[in-house]
């Protein structure tokens, strides 16, 4: 034996050779032990392999190589990738982005080709082909039919320079990230899936995922935000026709003798209607539709209010009125767009109250202090026990703010002045894109017959590849002839949606298609991987949130 | 393009030391280990071909006791990469090595039993790493004669008897100061253990001659001696 130094440059594409002639990890079917499937994230084609995939795609390959070796497991090592670079890229490359998706496809696969993974790659997908967006098209019609895609109206952040929609995080100081541009908010017509009629079988399931870290499984508790509170109607006063009442939501009915104020949204119908007479009220809830609706945003932003001169009066004490304000803080989409403010409880309300000159009544105080609440709102753990000055209980009552809340709660029941709801924050997950990068949405719109899904013999809808992008927005809406088609039931002129799904759409699907891919005669069952050990390397949030609704508009396989 | 490093499997083992220090010291780390590796196999077939048809004195102990540190490891890794403890299972693995080494480094020619364990010890060494890194793997098994790919080879498995610990270390203290250790089959009389520790070098030295005043003796445990 030679004492010659081991030789990687001239040993690794030799055996990476010998692997693929001896065809070693094609999955092989008729393999009687157990499956094992190691499923991997699959990357991006930004153009490069980098360190973290290196990373990534070893711990995979480590496990799949030793399970392949195990006495009782077959290992298929699923990887594909996913379509879609243009997010990240000029306009310039744009125009050539389904070609060059597919170099840097080229390129990632012949760099990963080097690391020696044990990878099927005969079960390749990539998400930008038809053949992969095809069931994704059929699902969503599926959906559709089984009632859980929606189509309505939703307020979105509008770039008027790109003139496409961006997601909160794309929301930099109240301008576009790539345009710089001032972002408006406007509202869309948009496709949804209805992901909130899974609300609680996506909470209560977490309880099950104990593998999964800790802190991933609290940000998804958070994320859907389930709460528990009181649903009541302020009355009003000095509301315009057809106001009466304004249904709120709070989270904390132990605080119902502490408001000041109440404040809706720049978008509350009553906002809107005010608004229309008054052009002051008008600039003002356009001002404040001018920023961003992230977390981050609304808590760094000024509070800003406008005193609309209405009053709204107490549920429990008709006689007890308080200033009704627009308030930019205040949400459309959280609860009914209207609150309750109570400045000594709550850090934004009693940052208003103090611009705006508005009383604080403190409505518990620590156990060994009396003094009022000062600038910092007084937010101990609901947990904790406090004492109760100004509620509806006992006065003095030394409670923790969980027991105010629930005796607080059946009074107002006993009373009729509101009732007990649950509410999730959780909200459906808008799927349209108004851009060229992504599946089409297969629906046709008919001005006789109205909306409908193109007929699954018609899929797949297929994006064209001869788009210009000379001008902004959406390619598919701008091309001459891809959006004419014919209603598929009066058979009259009608027109292709031209709206995108969104990306996750793609990536939150993929580990059920490795396994189903390639077998033409065989129909897509959404669980091929029912029944087999399998482990995810790196699990996707929004993929719970799809597959729950997948399972739910499917036939069991 | 930008290059890969030439050695994907580089990238492999410099895992261990991905978050603890720069990428570059990671490879070259790995880099050292895969021709460490290489050398243990160069040696080893080495040995095994100059203690051909030799007939020495047998020396069972050590044979087994390595064994037991083989199929320890292999027991260990396997359950480490099964629970994605990674890091363990290239501890367990430079570990091994360790072992391997020393053992092939003692003997220019070696006897039947000791020749067995070492080759044993080096194949299965071989079949932990392939996971890692496969590439070195593959070219080591053909080095030593393997028939068929290590990609499909099975997991090597394990004798669960040479898993049962049947020794231990007990430290000797000399008026409360550690003075040095005797290993003993476990469960060993302390009376037994005392004839031991009194004929121990180190301890008749320290001695100088002199009987000791007391001797307390935790069985498995610990040895006092006071003087």
């Amino acid at each position: 034996m030679s004492v010659e130094r081991y030789n990687p440059r001239e040993a690794e594409p030799r055996w990476q050779q010998v692997w693929d002639d001896a065809k070693s990890f094609v999955t092989n079917t008729d393999d009687p032990r157990e499956p094992y499937y190691v499923l991997e994230m699959f990357p991006y084609p930004s153009g490069r392999i980098h360190m973290g995939h290196v990373r990534n795609y070893t711990l995979g390959d480590v496990v799949a190589r030793f399970q392949r070796a195990g006495q009782e497991c077959a290992a298929s090592h699923g990887l594909g990738r996913l379509r879609l670079a243009g997010r990240e890229c000029r306009h310039g490359a744009w125009a050539q982005s389904r070609h060059w998706t597919r170099q840097n496809i080229g390129t990632m696969k012949a760099q990963l080709k080097t690391m020696g993974l044990s990878i099927d790659w005969t079960r390749e997908i990539a998400t930008c082909e038809p053949e992969y967006y095809q069931h994704q098209q059929s699902m969503f019609i599926d959906m559709l039919a089984a009632g859980l895609v929606t189509r309505k109206k939703s307020k979105v952040n509008w770039d008027p320079v790109d003139m496409t929609v961006l997601a909160n995080e794309q929301v930099i100081d109240g301008r576009g990230w790539r345009s710089g541009a001032p972002v408006e908010q406007r509202e869309l017509t948009q496709w949804f899936f209805k992901i909130t009629d899974y609300a609680e079988d996506l909470l209560t399931a977490l309880d099950g995922l104990t593998d999964w870290p800790e802190k991933v499984r609290t940000m998804q508790r958070n994320w859907i935000g389930k709460s528990q509170g009181l649903a009541f109607s302020f009355g009003l006063t000095g509301a315009p026709e057809g106001f009466d009442t304004l249904p709120v939501y709070t989270t904390r009915p132990d605080t119902m003798r502490g408001p000041t104020f109440a404040a809706i949204a720049a978008d509350h119908p009553l906002a809107k209607a005010l608004a229309e007479g008054n052009p002051e009220i008008a600039a003002f809830n356009k001002l404040c539709q001018q920023s961003g609706t992230s977390a981050e945003a609304l808590e760094t932003a000024e509070k800003l209010g406008f005193d609309t001169g209405i009053k709204v009066t107490h549920p429990a004490d008709p006689s007890w009125e308080l200033p009704l304000y627009i308030a930019n803080f205040v949400l459309m989409d959280y609860g009914t767009g209207a609150i309750i403010g109570c400045p000594a409880h709550d850090q934004r309300d009693s940052d208003f109250a103090r611009k705006y000159g508005l009383p604080v009544i403190d409505v518990f105080q620590p156990l060994d202090s009396d003094a009022a609440v000062g600038d910092v709102a007084f937010t101990p753990p609901k947990t904790q026990k406090v004492r109760y000055v100004q509620w509806f209980g006992e006065p003095g009552a030394e409670i923790t703010c969980r027991e105010a809340m629930d005796q607080t709660l059946a009074l107002f029941e006993q009373n009729g002045w509101g009732e007990a709801q649950t509410q999730y924050r959780l909200r459906d997950w808008g799927l349209s894109r108004q851009r060229y990068w992504g599946a089409p949405i297969p629906i046709i719109h008919c001005e006789v017959c109205g909306t409908l899904p193109v007929p699954k013999k018609d899929l797949p809808v297929v994006l064209p590849e001869d788009v210009s992008f000379d001008k902004p927005g959406n390619a598919l809406d701008h091309h001459p002839t891809r959006k004419h088609t014919t209603c598929p039931q009066c058979g009259g002129a009608a027109t292709h949606e031209t709206d995108t799904m969104d990306t996750f759409v793609d990536s939150s699907r993929y580990f059920a298609l490795y396994r189903a891919l390639r077998r033409p005669p065989r129909p897509f069952r959404p669980w091929p991987t029912a029944g087999c050990r399998w482990i995810n390397i790196s699990a996707a949030s929004s993929t719970r949130s799809c597959t729950c609704s997948i399972r739910a508009s499917s036939p069991a396989p | 393009m930008v290059p890969m490093p030439p050695a994907g499997s580089f990238c492999r083992i410099r895992l261990r030391n991905a978050t603890s220090s720069g990428p570059e010291a990671g490879v070259e780390g790995a880099s050292r280990f895969q021709q460490r590796i290489w050398r243990l196999v160069g040696e080893t077939v080495e040995i095994a071909k100059q203690s051909a048809g030799i007939v020495r004195a047998s020396d069972d102990d050590e044979a087994l006791s390595l064994r037991k540190v083989v199929h320890r490891a292999v027991h260990n890794v396997g359950g480490d990469i099964e629970g994605l403890r990674f890091n363990r299972a290239v501890a367990q693995i430079y570990e091994l090595t360790n072992a391997l080494v020393r053992s092939a480094g003692l003997v220019a020619v070696a006897p039947a039993a000791r020749l067995a364990a070492l080759e044993e010890g080096v194949e299965r060494l071989i079949q932990l790493i392939a996971p890692m890194m496969p590439h070195p793997a593959e070219t080591c098994w053909e080095a030593l004669g393997k028939l068929g790919l290590i990609t499909d080879a099975h997991w090597p498995a394990v004798d669960s008897a040479l898993l049962v610990d049947d020794e231990v270390t007990m430290p000797i203290q000399l008026n409360g100061k550690r003075r040095g250790e005797i290993v003993v089959p476990k469960g060993l009389p302390a009376a037994e253990v005392e004839k031991r520790v009194l004929s121990l070098d180190e301890i008749v030295r320290m001695l100088d001659g002199k009987a000791p005043k007391k001797i307390v003796i935790v069985p498995d445990r610990i040895v006092n001696v006071v003087v």
